[in-house]
């Protein structure tokens, strides 16, 4: 699992190590059942709070993408899929996007735009 | 020698002749029996004293029930790897190791009850000179085996160009983590082993009264060992790479300061590492061998080689690439 983050970002960290997770979903990375890394080696190794790890995957629990229970961390569920499905489609999106000169916070906006609609 | 094909002289120097020698000593210490007394001792102490007692045919019997089964399955398991893999030192060395055993248990038994034969006299004698006879004899035995067999043929890596390298930005911090554990096989076999060991173990303990206590420590550091060897978290960040047990030790940490390259190698455990687990190979080649298949390899400045056999080694080998031609530098 690949994550990266940015500290000198606008985004706060816990929303970026979560981007990182659902960005490794979304291509097919992560696998129905499989278990995170605890969020103790995430954090040491990005040199990050584990809070804010704990943060990260919370959010993600609360997406459905995971699965936080006692003794057995952080599982990743069925919905995994589902990001995979979408994440078919990005690949194509942003290199149109690309071509057209568009950039990541214009084409962001017209997706929530399409959400609100 | 040429003329002789591999395979027939694998099968004759790690199966056939370990058998014969088994089958031999068998069939001498059971010629032996009418000349031996009822009793005889067939455990010494470590001072040399006979401290276990039962009848004649125990050693024979020991020989046929343990020697012979561990014997023929050594040699089977060495022409099975064998087929289709080269003939690597790794697999030269289980070969050999098949008829050195066969040769130690042997010349050890019936040497140890060649001197309690009623001619020869009375008391037993302590086993350490046939002991000494038979680790001699078979160390030669060993290594006139080495000359005889094919020659052994050091793997070629596949070639162990680096993997291109991630683009990381300055300030960005990124890292790459992820879990492996042995799979189930060979968990089960590791747990068996286990098992084995710690029976075995006990049972010495037990028919001995206690007095050999000491004979668990082996099997208990065996058991951890081995427990350790099961899964292992992998870390990939500005510390470098970090490989470490899930029980916490052993572990690994190659700083990204030795690291000169890392890219992704095709491992075989059995032909260029001898099995699984935390292996050391021919050629200055280490590392975490739990399957076989792709493994993030790491050349070190130094020259020696670390691999681990992980999913998704690519993104690892790249990331690597990528922190080393930064520099390493974790900007706070």
């Amino acid at each position: 699992m690949l994550l990266r983050v940015d500290p000198a970002s606008d985004v706060p960290l816990f929303e970026q190590v979560a981007a990182s997770i659902r960005s490794d979903a979304s291509r097919g990375g992560l696998a129905v059942g499989e278990r995170l890394p605890a969020a103790r080696d995430v954090a040491r190794s990005l040199d990050v709070n584990v809070h804010t790890v704990l943060r990260a995957y919370q959010a993600l629990r609360d997406e459905g993408l995971i699965d936080l229970r006692r003794g057995r961390g952080a599982v990743v569920t069925e919905r995994v899929l589902q990001y995979a499905d979408l994440g078919h489609d990005l690949p194509r999106l942003v290199a149109h996007a690309k071509r057209l000169g568009i950039g990541p916070s214009a084409l962001s906006a017209m997706i929530r735009q399409e959400f609100a609609s | 020698m040429n003329h002789i094909s591999a395979r027939t002289r694998i099968l004759v120097l790690s199966v056939l002749a370990p058998l014969v020698v088994c089958l031999a000593g068998i069939a001498l210490m059971v010629s032996w029996l009418p000349s031996l007394p009822d009793v005889v001792a067939i455990h010494w102490g470590l001072d040399g004293r006979p401290d276990g007692y039962g009848p004649a045919s125990t050693l024979p019997l020991l020989l046929g029930v343990i020697g012979v089964p561990t014997v023929a399955f050594v040699g089977w398991l060495v022409l099975w790897f064998e087929a289709g893999r080269p003939f690597t030192p790794a697999l030269k060395l289980l070969a050999v190791t098949s008829l050195w055993t066969s040769l130690v248990l042997t010349i050890g038994f019936a040497g140890s009850l060649s001197g309690q034969r009623v001619s020869e006299g009375a008391g037993a004698p302590a086993p350490a000179a046939p002991l000494a006879w038979a680790f001699g004899v078979a160390t030669c035995a060993a290594l006139l085996a080495w000359f005889l067999l094919p020659r052994s043929v050091s793997p070629i890596p596949s070639a162990g160009s680096a993997t291109a390298a991630l683009r990381v930005a300055a300030g960005e911090r990124v890292a790459w983590v992820r879990d492996v554990s042995a799979p189930r096989p060979l968990v089960v076999a590791l747990i068996a082993l286990g098992v084995l060991v710690t029976g075995a173990a006990a049972t010495a303990i037990l028919v001995t009264g206690g007095r050999m206590w000491f004979v668990a420590v082996a099997p208990l550091v065996i058991v951890v060992l081995t427990a350790s060897t099961l899964a292992w978290r992998i870390r990939v960040d500005s510390h470098g790479l970090v490989v470490r047990s899930a029980l916490g030790v052993p572990r690994v940490t190659i700083p990204l300061d030795q690291i000169e390259q890392a890219h992704v190698e095709e491992v075989d455990p059995v032909g260029q590492f001898g099995g699984w687990g935390w292996r050391w190979g021919f050629g200055r080649r280490s590392g975490v061998i739990l399957r076989a298949g792709d493994a993030l390899a790491v050349k070190r400045r130094s020259g020696a080689t670390f691999l681990v056999t992980v999913d998704d080694a690519d993104s690892a080998a790249s990331l690597l690439n990528g922190l080393v031609a930064r520099g390493g530098l974790a900007t706070r």
